[in-house]
């Protein structure tokens, strides 16, 4: 027997399209069913939206109001001291200070050349 | 896509629609019509978005096919759930009812008995190409397969149809 070609295997289906679309339900009716629950959909979609725009802005409110740790501000060197610091001023030791720079002695006053 | 013009569109396609949305559902009308509902509810609300990549029927024939396996999904997880079953069940074998069998053309039941006999990858790819008239680039689309896969797929498919028909093999 020889096996349907193309064409006899397109002509079955056509009929099977017929017999399916003479019972296909009404359009208008699926329509009007679906467009309620479709505006449901949107929104539960819309407020999920809503409530994760609103939830990420919590958070990062939340991190903008708190210190960062992280960024915790180093001292300079000159605010350093020695702990041991103290032990270094004995009795006498301003003699052994070294000579006050010579501006700071003459509180920034000119130097005027003695006359010939 | 503007409501409108959506609207028109499932329209003009909605007989197809139908047709693809049974052979997505193995002809059980009661499911078919719950997928087709819940394909148009996702294209309406936006949940699916016509982005322009493919004509608009192999959009909505791909809505249609991904969705209808959800809800089947979903029918045999509830199956389970009553039945009381922990292994996975076969989607029963629906009865279209007498008077659907009876105004069935015999050919097409013929067809329908044949077309169960093949793998659901073949009885899809001859459904498009046959009955909705699509190529098989358009086809593998739907399917999400490559050219290559839909080609084999047909080309197998078609052969086995052939001879199931003419009673050569019986599967």
């Amino acid at each position: 027997m020889n096996e349907p070609g193309d064409d006899e295997l397109r002509a079955r289906f056509e009929r099977l399209r017929e017999d399916d679309h003479a019972h296909a339900p009404s359009f208008r009716a699926m329509w009007a069913r679906a467009e309620p629950r479709a505006r449901t959909t949107r929104r539960a979609l819309t407020a999920a939206l809503i409530g994760m725009v609103a939830a990420a802005s919590v958070v990062l409110a939340v991190m903008n109001s708190s210190p960062s740790p992280s960024v915790a501000v180093a001292p300079t060197i000159s605010d350093w001291s020695s702990p041991t610091a103290g032990l270094l001023h004995t009795m006498g030791s301003e003699l052994l200070a070294p000579p006050p720079i010579l501006s700071s002695v003459l509180g920034g006053a000119a130097i005027v050349p003695a006359q010939p | 896509m503007e409501r409108a013009e959506l609207a028109r569109e499932l329209e003009r396609l909605h007989a197809e629609s139908w047709g693809w949305a049974l052979a997505c559902c193995a002809r059980d009308r009661e499911l078919a019509e719950e997928s087709l509902q819940t394909a148009y509810v996702r294209m309406i609300s936006g949940r699916a978005r016509y982005d322009g990549r493919s004509s608009v029927k192999s959009w909505v024939f791909g809505v249609i096919r991904m969705t209808a396996m959800d809800e089947a999904r979903r029918r045999r997880r509830r199956l389970e759930r009553t039945a009381g079953a922990v292994a996975a069940i076969d989607v029963p074998d629906p009865s279209p009812g007498a008077e659907v069998v009876a105004e069935r053309s015999e050919q097409s039941a013929a067809l329908i008995a044949a077309l169960k006999k093949l793998s659901p990858r073949q009885q899809e790819v001859l459904q498009l190409v046959f009955y909705h008239g699509m190529t098989i680039e358009e086809a593998a689309g739907v399917m999400q397969l490559s050219l290559g896969s839909g080609r084999t797929h047909y080309e197998r498919g078609k052969k086995a149809l052939a001879q199931i028909l003419t009673g050569e093999i019986d599967r």
